[in-house]
């Protein structure tokens, strides 16, 4: 069984903005590094408070408790829905036998990736979902 | 354990996977750090050019749940950060003004990941130990314990 090794990684985040409402979707925030065309995402892993208590500015991060209620979805650079609603709780890689989701490798677009509320229980208006994102350059 | 399709072929052959269970490395190294304040902080981490011309290939930060105390470099041992302190940390593999990788300690904790190990295979010049930093994002007040941060080489 592989376990990924980092190449470069960042951490990048989607904040609820306004009353959590199930079904919508929160916009992943832009990151310039990550948006040049010339990186490949290939891992992913998500936090909860439980594996980092804040943000570098100091944001809220969802707790492990209410992550079930968040899905992600991960597009590429042609608008493909490659990873679609893939539970929050699955890229934790505390919960997860240690193990990171690998992907293969595609150019992404950040700013339209997004997570997607189911219930909203636990959740307010300035958290953030938080992840690692592991990429590579092409 | 075999290559079973193309894309683990892809993974291995560019080098962004290995088995968990492989040997990790030939050597290790300890970088230990005592926190000088509580509160968010930055703490740079101090030159190391042992490390610094060799493959790193595995991070691990070590908590109390692991070994009680840490050794600070003039040989006294103080207690090490304790693990429910570890969300309140991150560490960022850098070199100069390029921040490599960030990551939170909760990845590089073996306990916390069923033993696995943060794997992160670096070429000699392609990180500096000393440009390399920890950054309290948590409000927790651990001034005096040690950060002890143990490098996996070749």
């Amino acid at each position: 069984m592989n376990n990924i090794i980092i190449k470069n990684s960042q951490l990048v985040t989607a904040t609820i903005e306004g009353t959590p409402t199930v079904n919508r979707r929160y916009k992943f925030n832009d990151i310039p590094n990550l948006s040049r065309n010339n990186i490949v995402l290939y891992g992913i892993e998500a936090y909860s408070a439980s594996q980092l208590s804040n943000t570098s500015d100091g944001g809220d991060i969802v707790a492990l408790n209410d992550s079930l209620g968040i899905t992600v979805t991960l597009k590429d650079n042609n608008n493909n829905e490659f990873v679609y609603q893939m539970p929050y709780y699955n890229l934790i890689r505390n919960e997860n036998g240690g193990f990171v989701v690998l992907l293969e490798p595609k150019i992404i677009n950040l700013t339209d990736c997004y997570i997607q509320i189911n219930n909203t229980l636990g959740l307010a208006d300035g958290d953030q979902a938080v992840f690692n994102f592991y990429y590579d350059f092409v | 354990m075999g290559i079973v399709s193309d894309i683990e072929t892809y993974f291995a052959k560019t080098g962004k996977i290995r088995d968990y269970t492989d040997k990790v490395a030939n050597n290790t190294d300890v970088v230990s750090i005592q926190i000088p304040a509580n509160g968010l902080q930055q703490i740079y981490l101090p030159q190391n050019s042992l490390l610094d011309g060799r493959k790193i290939r595995a991070i691990q930060v070590i908590a109390d749940d692991e070994q009680f105390y840490g050794f600070t470099p003039t040989g006294t041992t103080i207690e090490n950060l304790p693990v429910a302190g570890l969300p309140d940390f991150k560490f960022t593999f850098a070199k100069d003004n390029e921040e490599i990788a960030d990551i939170p300690f909760s990845s590089m904790h073996r306990p916390s990941n069923n033993g696995k190990f943060c794997f992160i295979d670096s070429e000699v010049g392609r990180h500096r130990i000393g440009d390399c930093f920890i950054t309290q994002v948590g409000a927790g007040s651990y001034s005096g314990t040690i950060i002890t941060l143990k490098f996996w080489y070749d």
